[in-house]
């Protein structure tokens, strides 16, 4: 037994109205009755200079109030005038804060980071050069040996000698150990990604800006499911379009999806989803069973786009 | 209420007088509330829409110039306060006492025919996530197209008609077409 969901609805909320005339009357008269007060007592900045006992206390103003004392009023500037701070404070304190907070730290930072890189660097130098061959800093550090040798015996063609060996072998260590520390790097990364790429939406995708959904997108991701389907009809809408209404016939394997909630297609349940543009020219044959992917259109009321599963399968139509 | 009738009940407040106000409440009443029950979902907030909504209409009488139906005009009013309400409350309180009376989600498969044709709609929608109910009652109660509910709640078009075929489908198991 099918009942009228729509019908019993707005059937179920109109038994259930509430009474608001009285409570929108009361709404009205309330601000007329502002509105009427407002024109004729503005009194929002009447200062009342008089005695209690002679006036309305208007609680609400509280220069009235002050004024029942019979001391002369002041008013809120004349108050602030004794508290006036000097014009140069203003400058001053935040000139101050500023060059305690922001500038010293910084340049000391600079200053220390500049130390720190001019001592790290043949630190850093030496370690690739180590990585890349463990053999190299003793050949390095014979050759050093033999140049400080040199040096002590005077010996000046064994101390260029030895110069030349130096710097060329440690030149070309270092863009030995550069070049294979960055790309193992480089390999590393890009695998990395890719497979976070293909685990994340179930696609390999060229941009890395995916990995980073935005709420928007991860509310409207694409689902891949695997239906077999029948075509019932396939026309074509006013954008040019190409529809088609089709039955589910069967669904097999997983899907991925997002948006939430999705309990995935079921056998015999009848959609419309847009044709995809590659197989906008296929023909289909009514009652056919063909083996399709559903894919999710974030930004549409047909939220359905259909391609074939196969591809190869299309030459057949 | 014809055009005319309409016009003349504005007219009447557009001279201070209340039962111009009153003629329309007594026509509208349930048109102007399940609109905005239909966007804020919950019986409190749908009041308090309500009446804003009366007053803000005795109020702008004033300065009224229907061209279209009459009937649109209100409706598309009460919709935009009930879609500002909404925006302003970010957190939107979207179970309403009316659904919410202590009602268990039921499982599918596990209901009987019987259960099934005894379940009331507002039963059936309890059955149905926050989401779900709130796009059910914005495209039936407040009459709205997928792409104005898309824009009130800020989501896909195809995210809102994806929930709500998700929904028909959940309700269509319980009996309901």
């Amino acid at each position: 037994m099918n009942k009228d969901l729509s019908k019993e609805y707005k059937e179920a909320v109109m038994n259930d109205l509430p009474d608001l005339w009285g409570r929108i009357e009361a709404a009205i008269d309330a601000e007329e009755n502002a509105k009427t007060n407002g024109n004729e007592t503005p009194t929002s900045n009447v200062i009342n200079f008089s005695k209690p006992e002679n006036n309305t206390v208007n609680t609400a103003n509280k220069y009235a109030v002050n004024a029942y004392d019979n001391e002369p009023v002041k008013s809120q500037t004349q108050k602030k005038k004794k508290f006036r701070i000097p014009a140069w404070v203003f400058v001053a304190v935040p000139s101050a804060a500023i060059l305690l907070l922001v500038i010293i730290p910084v340049g000391f930072m600079m200053m220390l980071g500049g130390m720190g890189s001019k001592m790290s660097a043949p630190t850093t130098t030496a370690n690739y050069a180590y990585d890349a061959s463990p053999a190299a800093p003793t050949t390095t550090a014979e050759a050093a040996t033999e140049y400080y040798d040199a040096a002590a015996t005077c010996d000046e063609p064994a101390v260029s000698e030895a110069t030349e060996y130096y710097e060329e072998d440690s030149t070309q260590e270092y863009k030995n150990a550069v070049s294979d520390y960055d790309f193992t790097l480089g390999q590393d990364k890009l695998e990395g990604l890719q497979g976070l790429m293909e685990n994340f939406d179930g696609t390999k995708s060229d941009s890395a800006s995916s990995l980073a959904p935005t709420e928007r997108e991860a509310d409207s991701r694409v689902i891949n499911d695997s239906v077999t389907v029948k075509f019932l009809s396939v026309y074509e809408n006013e954008e040019g379009k190409k529809l088609a209404d089709i039955e589910i016939v069967g669904v097999y394997g997983d899907y991925l999806v997002i948006p939430e909630d999705f309990d995935g297609f079921e056998a015999g349940e009848t959609i419309t989803a847009y044709l995809k543009p590659d197989f906008k020219d296929a023909d289909f044959t009514e009652d056919a069973e063909y083996d399709c992917i559903i894919n999710f259109v974030p930004d549409d009321e047909i939220c359905y786009e259909i391609e074939f599963k196969t591809p190869s399968r299309t030459e057949d139509y | 209420m014809t055009q005319e009738k309409f016009s003349e009940c504005i007219n009447r407040i557009k001279n201070k007088d209340k039962s111009g106000l009153k003629d329309i409440y007594d026509e509208y009443l349930g048109y102007i509330y399940s609109i905005i029950y239909g966007v804020v979902n919950q019986r409190e907030n749908a009041e308090d829409v309500t009446q804003d909504f009366f007053v803000k209409l005795y109020n702008m009488a004033e300065t009224m110039e229907l061209k279209d139906s009459h009937k649109t005009f209100l409706a598309t009013i009460a919709r935009n306060m009930a879609i500002d309400f909404m925006r302003k409350n970010s957190r939107q309180v979207a179970v309403d006492d009316f659904i919410e009376e202590g009602i268990e989600p039921v499982a599918n498969d596990k209901v009987e025919e019987t259960v099934i044709g005894d379940m009331t709609v507002t039963e059936a929608l309890a059955t149905l996530s926050e989401k779900e109910r709130q796009v059910v009652s914005m495209k039936i109660l407040s009459d709205m197209t997928f792409a104005e509910i898309s824009e009130a709640l800020g989501v896909p078009m195809g995210t809102i008609t994806w929930r709500y075929q998700e929904a028909i489908k959940k309700l269509r198991r319980l009996g309901y077409e």
